[in-house]
């Protein structure tokens, strides 16, 4: 199911490859020969993917997952490219007169893109150059070096990420200023919560992607979410043959991670068996300073320099598919289970002087999963891609301590407990999941082509507190309840290519139904809860579109717009049934995503090729859904108040020189103005079209990579990678209002990391040394919670086919 | 003295040369110029001085300040000049230089001496207005919303044509104290100031900083931040209350189930202290109200310290977890602030719930003691329709326990008029008058029915100003001061035989949000200073200026 997947996208990549990289010889032109063939490694293993070009023109086309191609020519001696990441590219003639059909062996290479006339684009390339504005970031080629997901994604431009501390701490990534609820997380286009809730792109194992698709403000119709302001789609990686894939790390602050892949294709049967296994854990015991502790003796505090002692993280992630390939009645039939697990302890509140020391979360989840594709689905050119699961999944919130702690790690008792400062609590969240994912591609020339999805999320949230198991007298203080959200999202989309492929298009049309059951079990309240129906049911249209126009190489033009919506959940819909109440008349939050940007790709000779992308975007938020909190009485309502803009400009460079050097700059700026003209309760605002404080509005990244060749031995590889980024220092609060010299900052970071990986045996082994925050700077994204200071790691790899 | 002294031997000297200048030349005298003094003051209020001016001829004064009245503007012989100046408005005192002259026939003679008055006595207090600023833009993690505080003179409130910015002054708070803070003496005071584990003392000053003065850290008893009632024993005394929030209605673990929990911290100047903790015991008199199940209490309560007879006054509320709705009724008890011995419990149910039972005084006032010494304690009763009793929907009812006395005042109940009304704030204003913030959306126009929560909530433009009369029981509506939102927040504050109104209205309809001024001799209303637009009115107090 999951190659099923793979393989449609590949299919729209080739599609979008076709129309926008090579001319397409139309359905009517005469004279043509096909030139057909099939790609191999020396093996004999088929390669998929590879770029198969004739020089000094621009027709070419990859093949497909039986590493066949198809070309059709003028008639006549003709040099083919042929070219695959990982392989050393072919140049052979061809006489179409004499051969028609090829078998062409590949061999092996340790190295990436190597430059040739006519480069063949990576699937990171073919992505860029889309009509979406979307980073890709290639994993698989560089997983041996990576050891941190989150650290690879906040390199992109346009993306910030924001965490309180180490390994499995709280992030929020924001794409061109927008982030939280906001952004949808999707693994195969599939929601990454049928992973478990727990899983985000900080743990999931790196290994076993194979790149990942960062959608900026317009996301494609082929990802099914609610996605106010962009999504990332984790892609996994799909082998065509046997492969083991092990790693192991280690590092400071007591951290260990153990990645395992593997794939088996049984010989008699052709089953496929895939199974998947990821372990991280830390301590997380990472030194604080500054932070404040009381000497009694002295009746003072004493500012002192001390380690986290409550900050572990432990996470298990396993998964196994096991199914066919290749069969009359599927191209991909696919049976699994997927396992997560995370216990983590909470150390600290918003600030750095609040201390906790025995509260944690836990969370459990269990997936089942069928996955089923075919191409030539009933008509010819008609692709189907099925997806079903249901995942039980269940967290916990524990906070049953009495005890206030500080940084000596001494507690004192408190009459109520760390996080919330109420009454004990053994909080559990269920929230079974049931998600179906239907996608229909219909190519129906080589210009046109259609896609529908469907994603329908049914998610539970039952709440519940078993506290009183451990303490009887609390029994039935906390009222359970059930809340239920059904959505359908269906996704309808139309590409063309014309003009030869230098003009792409994409229109899109997504319908949201929203239906949401809430099980209110208390007194009726003031709003008179029986008046408020127990369901509800909302339909909402969106869309949008994509555009890139090549004017000439090496420049493009690319516009896309949506107009993006959230709809509404359970809670923000129909509160809580005490303290929330209901709000039937919320609208989804809406926005106005726009990107326009400037791209080229500029071969200057053999060896120095340049890359440069600039966009402007600008996102108007509109019905943002805010809790307006009753502070006499606690009481609260969700509502839509708040109004966005966003404005900004991102540019990135890349330079390749050889095989050796590359290097990629990028910067940052945004602009995010308040739009709310009016407070509340009508009145005007005094922050109106000020800009929103608390969020990071420039930064920057330079990242070189040098990577030597054949050094010891032949088939070896040295690659040292350093990393600087830069955020700009920013406000807490409003900076237009009050004596600005003394007002609350999150200071400048400087951050550098270094890796240096060597590779040996064709990439069968690896080694990674990797040192973040090498100047050991202190570094805060949020408010006071310090960052982990320098630190080191080590990555040990066996990639055996 | 000695500068007394000194004029009289120069007045005798000058006299001296005189009477040797007639002597020597008596035909044609040459004109002579004196004064009686080189210097004199008027006092800052105002008022009149002279000067002798002793001449054989004719001068002119002049003066370069024009502030001084002088009469005559010239003379001839000896005479008397007067100097008059209205008060100094100025807290700066003002120096005028004066000038006799003599000009005629080629002769020139000039004598200076100098006016000084002195600027009007520096106030003793400064007014600090606290405002929320950015609403509620949800699009970051936090912080979005602040609390901004100005330092301002009461000429500056005063002014009407002042209208007070927060554009770059100001101190934002955020990142170091709540806005609800107490504030004593000039200083700002907090228990677990943004969860910090901290008692803190902190100066806001010069429209600048938040200050550390010093922090002290909780004891065994730990408050959660704003959830506190204070008394302040004396000076450099304060006692803390509140609930702790393990509230229960399984009564098998005592330790762990509803208790007040006090503190009682001393300031000593630079260092406060933690002097003694525990928890009231409210057990043994509580029986009256014990029936029905176990009490949990509401998180603060309200607590005074009646110097009279050296008493604790602690008024909370009950809930019955059982049921699970508040028991209808104020309780108070009378707590020995010594021991923290609680001698008494009474309850009266002619109010059915305190007028806000969570946050205590902090940010609002809601008890008061007249010049009797009788207290006055601010209810509630739920309107009819909702009955319940977690609506916020009320109207107010006033409560007194006399001097001295241990039981409420059954003869009084004060508010008894009125159905419509809560009473959001209590600032007693002397003679036996209330300013009282109240809200009701009904009356502000907001909404059509009182039972909903709808236009009840903090920054709904739901509340108004009355002067309340003790004795005829009538509330006198301000109706200059437009309607104001903040339902949660102490917009008025009392000094100086004035009484000062922050008003925070929509300003949508034109209206600019102001802080007005009731002059309680003479029940006049007018405006003061504007406020900028935009902002939430948390509070306006005065606070004491620092030595």
């Amino acid at each position: 199911m999951m190659c099923q997947f793979y393989q449609a996208v590949v299919r729209m990549h080739v599609l979008c490859l076709m129309l926008a990289v090579f001319t397409v010889t139309s359905m009517g032109q005469t004279a043509t020969a096909l030139l057909q063939g099939k790609v191999t490694d020396k093996a004999g293993n088929v390669l998929s993917m590879a770029s198969v070009a004739v020089k000094g023109t621009v027709t070419g086309t990859y093949t497909n997952d039986d590493g066949r191609f198809q070309l059709k020519v003028k008639p006549g001696n003709h040099v083919l490219v042929v070219q695959f990441m990982g392989y050393d590219s072919q140049e052979l003639q061809v006489d179409t007169r004499k051969k028609q059909n090829l078998h062409i062996v590949l061999q092996e290479s340790a190295y990436l893109l190597n430059g040739v006339t006519v480069t063949a684009k990576s699937k990171e390339q073919v992505l860029r150059e889309g009509a979406y504005t979307v980073s890709a970031l290639d994993i698989k080629s560089i997983a041996s070096s990576v050891t941190n997901l989150n650290d690879l994604v906040s390199r992109s431009s346009g993306v910030n990420i924001r965490t309180d501390g180490g390994l499995g701490s709280n992030f929020d990534l924001s794409l061109n200023g927008m982030s939280g609820n906001s952004i949808r997380y999707f693994v195969d286009g599939v929601p990454l919560t049928t992973r478990g809730s727990s899983v985000t792109m900080a743990n999931f194992p790196i290994n076993s992607i194979d790149h990942i698709e960062v959608y900026k403000g317009v996301v494609p119709s082929k990802l099914g979410g609610d996605a106010l302001g962009g999504a990332v789609n984790i892609i996994t990686k799909q082998e065509r043959r046997n492969f083991v894939d092990a790693s192991l790390s280690a590092g400071s602050f007591s951290t260990y991670m153990a990645d395992f892949n593997a794939q088996v294709v049984l010989p008699k049967s052709a089953i496929l068996v895939r199974p998947q296994f990821s372990l991280n854990r830390s301590k997380n015991n990472y030194k604080v300073h500054n932070v404040e502790v009381w000497n009694a003796d002295e009746a003072r505090y004493d500012t002192v320099t001390r380690r986290r002692f409550h900050d572990a993280y432990e996470n298990l992630n396993a998964q196994i598919e096991v199914g066919v390939e290749k069969k009359r009645w599927a191209d991909v039939f696919l049976v699994g289970a997927t396992y997560n697990q995370t216990d983590k302890e909470i150390q600290t509140g918003t600030i750095q002087s609040i201390v906790y020391g025995k509260a944690e979360r836990k969370e459990k989840a269990l997936g089942l999963q069928a996955k089923y594709m075919k191409e030539n689905f009933l008509l010819d050119n008609l692709s189907l891609n099925l997806h079903a699961s249901y995942t039980w999944d269940h967290s916990i919130t524990v906070d049953t301590a009495f005890q206030r702690y500080n940084w000596n790690g001494t507690y004192k008792e408190q009459s109520r407990n760390e996080l919330i400062g109420r009454e004990r609590m053994y909080r559990h969240y269920k929230r079974p999941m049931t998600t179906v994912r239907g996608n229909l591609n219909y190519l129906l020339n080589s210009q046109h082509s259609f896609n529908l999805n469907y994603l329908l999320t049914r998610t539970g949230n039952r709440r519940y507190d078993t506290v009183d198991d451990y303490y009887p007298y609390l029994k039935d203080t906390f009222d359970p309840t059930n809340d239920v959200i059904l959505r359908h999202v269906l996704g309808l989309s139309y590409e063309q290519n014309l003009m030869d492929g230098r003009w792409v298009n994409s229109f899109f049309l997504k319908d949201y139904v929203n239906n949401v059951t809430i099980e209110q079990n208390d007194i009726p309240l003031v709003t008179g809860a029986n008046d408020v129906a127990k369901k509800t049911t909302k339909n909402t249209l969106g869309g949008g579109f994509g555009s890139r126009f090549t004017l000439v190489e090496p420049l493009s033009v690319k516009l896309s717009y949506e107009r993006a919506q959230r709809l509404p959940q359970a809670r923000e819909l129909l509160g809580n049934g005490s303290t929330t109440y209901p709000n039937l008349k919320l609208k989804p939050e809406q926005s106005h995503n726009i990107n326009l940007g400037l791209y080229g790709n500029w071969q200057m000779n053999q060896k120095n090729l340049l890359y440069y992308e600039l966009t402007g975007f600008y996102r108007k938020v509109s019905d943002y859904i805010h809790l307006r909190v009753n502070d006499n009485d606690g009481t609260a309502q969700y509502e839509n108040v708040n109004d966005v803009t966003t404005k900004g400009l991102e540019g990135e460079v890349r330079y390749q020189h050889g095989r050796w050097l590359q290097t990629v700059a990028n910067v940052s700026y945004q602009q995010s103005l308040d739009m709310n003209q009016f407070l509340e309760n009508g009145g005007v605002s005094a922050t109106y079209k000020n800009r929103v404080p608390n969020k990071p509005w420039l930064y920057s990244n330079i990242d070189v990579t040098l990577t030597g060749f054949d050094l010891l031995k032949q088939g070896d590889r040295l690659r040292f990678n350093a990393l600087y980024q830069y955020v700009h220092w920013f406000y807490l609060s409003w900076e237009g209002y009050g004596y600005l010299a003394s007002k609350a900052r999150i200071p400048s970071q400087h951050m550098v990391n270094a890796q240096i990986t060597y590779s040996w045996n064709q990439d069968r082994y690896s080694l990674t040394l990797e040192c973040d925050n090498v100047l050991d700077k202190l570094a805060f994204d949020n408010y006071k919670l310090q960052k982990p200071g320098r630190s080191f790691m080590t990555k040990f790899r066996v990639y055996l086919r | 003295m000695k500068k007394l002294k000194f004029l009289s031997w120069a007045f005798l000297a000058m006299t001296l040369s005189l009477t040797a200048c007639s002597d020597s030349d008596e035909p044609a005298p040459d004109p002579t110029l004196e004064v009686s003094q080189s210097s004199t003051m008027i006092p800052a209020e105002g008022g009149k001085v002279t000067v002798n001016v002793n001449s054989n001829t004719d001068w002119s004064v002049s003066t370069d300040a024009n502030w001084l009245k002088v009469v005559p503007a010239g003379g001839n012989g000896t005479a008397v000049v007067e100097l008059t100046a209205e008060a100094n408005e100025s807290y700066d005192s003002r120096i005028a230089n004066v000038t006799v002259k003599h000009e005629a026939d080629g002769k020139f003679l000039s004598k200076n001496f100098t006016v000084q008055q002195a600027g009007k006595a520096k106030p003793t207090y400064h007014f600090d207005l606290m405002v929320s600023v950015g609403g509620t833009t949800g699009m970051g993690s936090s912080g979005v919303t602040s609390t901004l505080i100005r330092n301002l003179t009461p000429d500056e409130v005063e002014d009407a044509n002042n209208t007070i910015s927060f554009k770059g002054i100001g101190v934002d708070i955020q990142a170091e104290i709540n806005s609800e803070a107490i504030i004593k003496n000039g200083y700002y005071y907090e228990a677990a100031p943004l969860s910090n584990s901290w008692y803190g003392k902190y100066i806001v000053n010069d429209n600048q900083k938040v200050q550390t003065v010093n922090k002290f850290e909780m004891g065994s008893v730990v408050f959660k931040a704003k959830q506190y009632t204070h008394a302040w024993i004396a000076d450099n005394t304060l006692v803390f209350l509140g609930a702790d929030k393990a509230v229960s209605n399984r009564g098998s673990n005592k330790a762990t189930s509803n208790t007040i929990m006090w503190s009682r911290v001393k300031d000593n100047g630079n260092a406060l202290s933690m002097e003694a903790e525990g928890v009231l015991d409210l057990t043994t008199p509580t029986k009256e109200f014990k029936e029905g199940g176990v009490t949990a209490f509401s998180t603060t309560g309200l607590a005074t310290y009646r110097a009279s007879d050296n008493t604790i006054i602690y008024a909370f509320v009950d809930n019955d977890l059982t049921a699970k709705t508040l028991v209808k009724g104020v309780f108070v008890a009378f707590i020995d602030p010594a021991t923290m011995e609680v001698k008494k419990v009474i309850k009266d149910d002619r109010a059915e719930t305190l007028s806000g039972t969570a946050y205590g005084e902090l940010q609002q006032d809601k008890m008061f003691f007249d010049e009797n010494g009788d207290l006055y304690i601010a209810g509630e009763n739920y309107i009819a329709t909702t009955n319940s009793t977690s609506s916020t929907s009320q109207y107010g009812r006033i409560l007194r326990i006399k001097k001295d006395a241990t039981e409420f005042d059954k003869d009084y109940l004060g508010y008894d008029q009125y159905q419509d009304g809560k009473i959001l704030s209590m600032d007693y204003l002397g003679g036996g008058k209330i300013a009282m913030t109240m809200q009701d959306p009904v009356k502000t126009g907001l909404s059509a029915s009182r039972d909903y929560y709808a236009g009840w909530s903090q920054n709904d433009i739901s509340t108004y100003y009355v002067i309340y009369d003790i004795a005829s029981g009538k509330a006198t509506d301000l109706s200059e001061i437009p309607f104001s939102s903040g339902s949660f927040s102490d917009r008025v504050a009392v000094v100086n035989g004035k009484c000062y109104i922050a008003s925070s209205p929509d300003t949508s309809k034109e209206q600019l949000p102001a802080i007005y001024i009731y002059d309680i001799a003479s029940g006049k209303l007018t405006k003061g200073a504007n406020i900028e637009a935009g902002f939430y009115i948390n509070r306006l107090n005065v606070v004491d200026n620092l030595k």
